[in-house]
């Protein structure tokens, strides 16, 4: 019998309810923390499988692309992904296994397989403003997936603007002390909330000197299997001026995925 | 004194009357390969057609050229064209089967000169490379089916199998054996040998239960006497006893080679889970040790017979790992039950030398930041007993360092690594800068280093001291 994950489901039901309360109210009036809390749990299904291409591009414009498969899926209190690198040759193989804990102060775990080494790395997870495999999304970016965790700004609604023809609500956040603002990189990270969707159309980061470091924008987002997906992202880093993009495709939420996938072991195998 | 190297104690092979020729089955598959290889596009144009393309062949591979030469005077040590193409298929309910094969051509002869690789005897049935020549050599890397069974996976054919979680050093990583045509100035991939094996993996709650079987008698291949990486230390050769026969002569027996099917075969188990954050595994291995021990008698005519024999052990270890912060706290220990080793004590009748071995590896991963890994490990290697009047310490210590950075979003990597030997003040430093020019193409500089004491396990190379670069082309 499948077991019911009560949190999700209170998140589930809750984001039902709240666009109907939502419509009565003007949602200019929410505070920033409401705002980051709509996005924070809009709905991004119980599994998920994708393919998505890396696009990498550097200062000079050449541009490297990498092919992946990709599954997430919530299994009790833990949000577990895995991907494969399927191409080119020379990443061919590599696969990267995360668990990450609802539980905040508790690090993530994460596994690295490296074809070359034939073997799967524990990797400490604590540096969560890493950058994620050669892009320029840190590890915390790529496994929030367009959501934020809550516990690490202090949020505040500065106003709306326009982005693309959207009207978005602008929303700062601020790290809560000086060692998440280390952890993350960020002194400052600024969203543009279109209230639709509860996705952060267009984000701008601030690295820890107040520098504007990076500017993420959703390209291109679809609804697929009844939920808003962000099908392409792109992320420019602007004090390198490498950019990456990232492009979703075979998004699909319906097909069951078997908790075995998530096990150190199937990393080794591949697809 | 007198003294064998290694390599001459490479002899020919005992004739199996029962089996068919490896060489001829060894290009059967290299041929099946080559013509999958040209079914590729062909397959691919039908798919296109609309009639179907059912087993989804994929070609892809590398194409390498690698330059070394000696830091002394600046010629050259190898150079190297490396291609591994690589054939998967799609087998449906049945699973996946991918073959890896390799053609390498080395002109310069330094690393295995003349014929001596085409005679070694370490490989076994199925698994010996093919020569063309002395310079080119062909060889079936890997040939394996992956099968799922429901939760069951099963892995069958020529493959790797790795265990443990020490980097360059092995204490677990005992399945495969390696080769010693670069000692450990190749990588990884490389030095290992793939052999024919069974590989089951059973889930079963948390644990997951691991079966091995190989059937492949293939040990580690090491090099002839007037190769570049020959043993040439007293400790790492052998070494008879002053005056060992009066008559000065000496016959060397051919290896004593396991070839039975299932009594002479290796097995292994392993249980490996994830608890509160640990990962851990627990394994053994009952296996021949991948080098031969050389018996000795005096026969009636007074003339010292040599024999080389491969020694069965049983091996028990665990490993581990967690992470605390931005270190990563790895490691692994081993326990055999009998290592076997050569004794210059004239009273001793065979010569050789039994004890129980215990080695054992730490290792500490540091991530500063996302870019740069600081990675250190302390690897010791203790025998239960003393080996009477062999160069050998009771105690081995060897420790290793290795920082590497990536730069440029991962386009360049530079890594330092040293591994040094406590007791023979010796050791090795490896420094490598790659460069990612394109995703099908790599650039990579290196520099090989050995120092310390010639009779140390890195010292006796010091003369092989190199310089080196390579190009890497994918497909």
């Amino acid at each position: 019998m499948k077991k019911l994950n009560v949190k999700r489901t209170i998140m589930t039901l809750g984001l039902c309810l709240l666009p109907v309360t939502l419509l009565a109210e003007d949602a200019s009036t929410m505070s920033g923390l409401d705002i980051m809390q709509m996005v924070d749990q809009r709905e991004d299904g119980e599994h998920v499988t994708r393919r998505f291409k890396i696009q990498l591009t550097d200062k000079s414009g050449v541009t490297r692309e990498q092919d992946t498969i990709g599954y997430r899926k919530y299994i009790g209190d833990v949000k577990k992904n895995i991907l494969f690198y399927t191409e080119p040759t020379n990443v061919r193989g590599t696969g990267f296994l995360t668990f990450d804990y609802d539980e905040t102060s508790k690090d993530d775990d994460r596994w690295l397989y490296l074809p070359a080494l034939r073997k799967v790395r524990r990797i400490a997870a604590s540096d969560r403003g890493a950058y994620f495999l050669g892009t320029d999304f840190t590890y915390e970016d790529i496994s929030n997936e367009q959501k934020v965790t809550l516990s690490d700004y202090q949020f505040n609604a500065t106003g709306k603007v326009s982005v693309d023809g959207v009207e978005v609500i602008v929303v700062e956040g601020i790290p809560m002390d000086e060692s998440v603002s280390k952890e993350l990189g960020y002194s400052r990270v600024v969203w543009h909330v279109d209230p639709k969707g509860w996705m952060s159309l267009l984000t701008r980061f601030y690295d820890i000197n107040g520098t504007h470091l990076k500017t993420a924008k959703l390209e291109e987002i679809q609804e697929i299997d009844g939920i808003l997906t962000a099908t392409k992202i792109h992320i420019e880093n602007h004090k390198t001026l490498h950019q990456t993009r990232l492009i979703f495709r075979e998004v699909d939420y319906k097909t069951p995925i078997a908790n075995s996938l998530f096990k150190q072991n199937r990393l080794k195998r591949g697809l | 004194m007198q003294k064998l190297s290694r390599a001459d104690k490479s002899l020919s092979q005992k004739k199996r009357r029962y089996l068919p020729n490896p060489r001829v089955l060894g290009l059967i598959g290299f041929g099946i390969l080559v013509l999958l290889s040209v079914a590729n596009p062909i397959a691919a144009q039908i798919g296109n057609r609309g009639v179907g393309n059912r087993w989804n062949p994929e070609v892809r591979g590398t194409l390498s050229s690698e330059w070394a030469g000696f830091v002394a005077d600046g010629s050259t040590q190898k150079w190297d064209t490396v291609l591994d193409p690589e054939l998967s298929l799609d087998l449906g309910e049945w699973g996946r089967f991918t073959s890896i094969a390799r053609l390498r051509i080395d002109p310069v002869e330094k690393l295995e000169p003349g014929d001596s690789a085409k005679n070694s005897s370490s490989r076994g049935y199925g698994n010996r490379r093919q020569f063309v020549g002395d310079t080119t050599d062909l060889e079936l890397r890997e040939f394996y089916i992956d099968v799922d069974i429901g939760d069951i996976y099963l892995r069958a054919g020529k493959q790797q199998i790795v265990w443990g979680e020490a980097d360059g050093l092995r204490v677990l990583d005992l399945i495969n054996p390696q080769s010693f045509r670069e000692f450990i100035v190749s990588d990884v991939e490389s030095r290992r040998i793939p052999t024919w094996s069974l590989n089951l993996e059973i889930p079963m709650s948390t644990i997951t239960t691991q079966i091995v079987w190989i059937p492949d008698h293939t040990y580690d291949e090491s090099v002839s006497a007037n190769s570049q990486f020959a043993f040439v230390s007293p400790q790492y050769s052998l070494v008879l006893p002053e005056g060992a026969v009066a008559s000065g002569a000496v016959v060397i027996e051919p290896v004593n080679k396991p070839d039975q099917l299932l009594s002479d075969d290796d097995f292994g188990l392993r249980l490996s889970g994830f608890n509160k954050g640990w990962d851990w595994s627990v394994n053994y291995l009952y296996h021949y040790f991948d080098q031969p021990v050389i018996y000795r008698r005096i026969d009636t005519n007074n003339v010292l017979r040599l024999s080389p024999e491969y020694e069965r052990t049983h091996v028990l270890g665990f490993s581990g790992s967690k992470p605390f912060g931005k270190v990563t706290v790895r490691g692994e220990t081993a326990f055999s039950s009998n290592r076997f080793f050569n004794t210059t004590e004239p009273e001793d009748n065979d010569g050789v030398f039994s004890t129980g071995e215990l080695g054992y590896v730490v290792g500490l991963d540091y991530l500063p930041d996302g870019e740069t890994v600081v990675s250190t490990q302390v690897f010791q290697v203790v025998l239960l007993n003393p080996v009477p009047g062999a160069a050998r310490e009771t105690v081995d210590t060897t420790f290793s360092l290795r920082v590497s950075r990536e730069f440029m979003n991962d386009t360049i990597v530079a890594e330092a690594q040293v591994i040094a030997s406590a007791q023979g003040e010796d050791g090795v430093l490896n420094l490598d800068l790659s460069y990612q020019l394109r995703s099908e193409l790599e650039l990579t500089f290196g520099v090989d280093t050995f120092f310390g004491k010639k009779e140390g396990l890195f010292g006796q190379f010091e003369k092989s001291n190199r310089v080196s670069a390579a190009v890497k082309y994918s497909f």
